[in-house]
């Protein structure tokens, strides 16, 4: 089993890069329902023109 | 896309990812020449190969986008531009842990590992342009003619080993170099990262035009 650190390394790097970019993915998700949660909230609080309910 | 299908290709991916793990790890008969380190192989040709689909989904889109000047088109070329950078940071990473064993040293400055690193420093010139341009729309342009123009750099990669003759293996896969199991195993792990690169890229694509479209809501109100 000679060098088989460098294969285990290997596919550490690559499954850190791939799990690295769905955290990342993951975490935009969490920062566009943040921002729509804003939004609609903005909206809600916003007062209804003049002869409208 | 809709979710259904983004969770039928999740699970074909993290089938194919097992598939090939089984194949790598169990199946395929160690190579005489480098032993166990040539296990490598079928991490390091998936990665360049996405790093260079990457770059061709990027050269399209980047084309369609100046042409109609779409934002869809405009993040679909973002995503792969993501998902490329990636891709190449992990071959370059992958291919230097096969070299250090195989060749003795970390890095060389061999024609195709230094095609593959000008295309990683295109994929960071590429994002660089869009902070740096300060308005959306004129960063998006500016990217699109890296994309298109960077391409050139692809057939550098791709034909690198047979222009120069560097150190790097060339041609094994084509010229019928592979044993059947060690294609079969190969084939089985570029299937597993190309589906991979489909998702993620399908939900990049989704999560940059929520992005753009929430931006543009601000603006407008």
């Amino acid at each position: 089993m000679e060098n088989a650190g460098y294969i285990f390394t290997a596919f550490a790097v690559i499954w850190a890069l791939v799990f690295g970019y769905v955290f990342f993915l993951l975490g935009r998700q969490a920062h566009i329902k943040r921002q729509l949660d804003s939004l609609q909230k903005g909206i809600k609080e916003e007062p209804s023109p003049p002869g409208k309910m | 896309m809709d979710p259904m299908r983004r969770y039928i290709l999740s699970g074909l991916s993290l089938v194919l990812m097992l598939l090939a793990l089984y194949l790598i790890f169990v199946y395929v008969p160690t190579e005489k020449e480098m032993g166990i380190v040539q296990r490598i192989f079928y991490l390091m040709v998936p990665m360049g190969w996405l790093a260079l689909l990457s770059f061709i989904v990027v050269f399209i889109a980047s084309i369609v986008f100046l042409a109609k000047k779409q934002s869809g088109w405009d993040a679909l070329a973002y995503s792969s531009a993501e998902i490329g950078l990636v891709a190449t940071t992990g071959a370059l990473v992958v291919g230097s842990l096969w070299a250090r064993p195989i060749w003795g040293v970390w890095w060389t400055w061999e024609p195709r590992l230094t095609a593959t690193l000008v295309l990683w420093f295109i994929y960071v010139a590429y994002f660089m342009v869009r902070s740096f341009a300060g308005e959306e729309s004129r960063g998006a342009r500016f990217a699109a003619v890296i994309g298109i123009v960077g391409f050139v750099d692809l057939p550098i990669v791709v034909l690198a080993t047979t222009l120069w003759r560097g150190m790097h293996p060339g041609g094994v896969i084509f010229s019928g170099g592979l044993a059947p199991s060690m294609l079969l195993t190969l084939l089985v792990s570029l299937a597993a990262f190309t589906v991979l690169y489909v998702v993620l890229l399908m939900t990049r694509c989704s999560l940059r035009n929520a992005e753009t479209t929430i931006k543009q809501i601000k603006v407008n109100t």
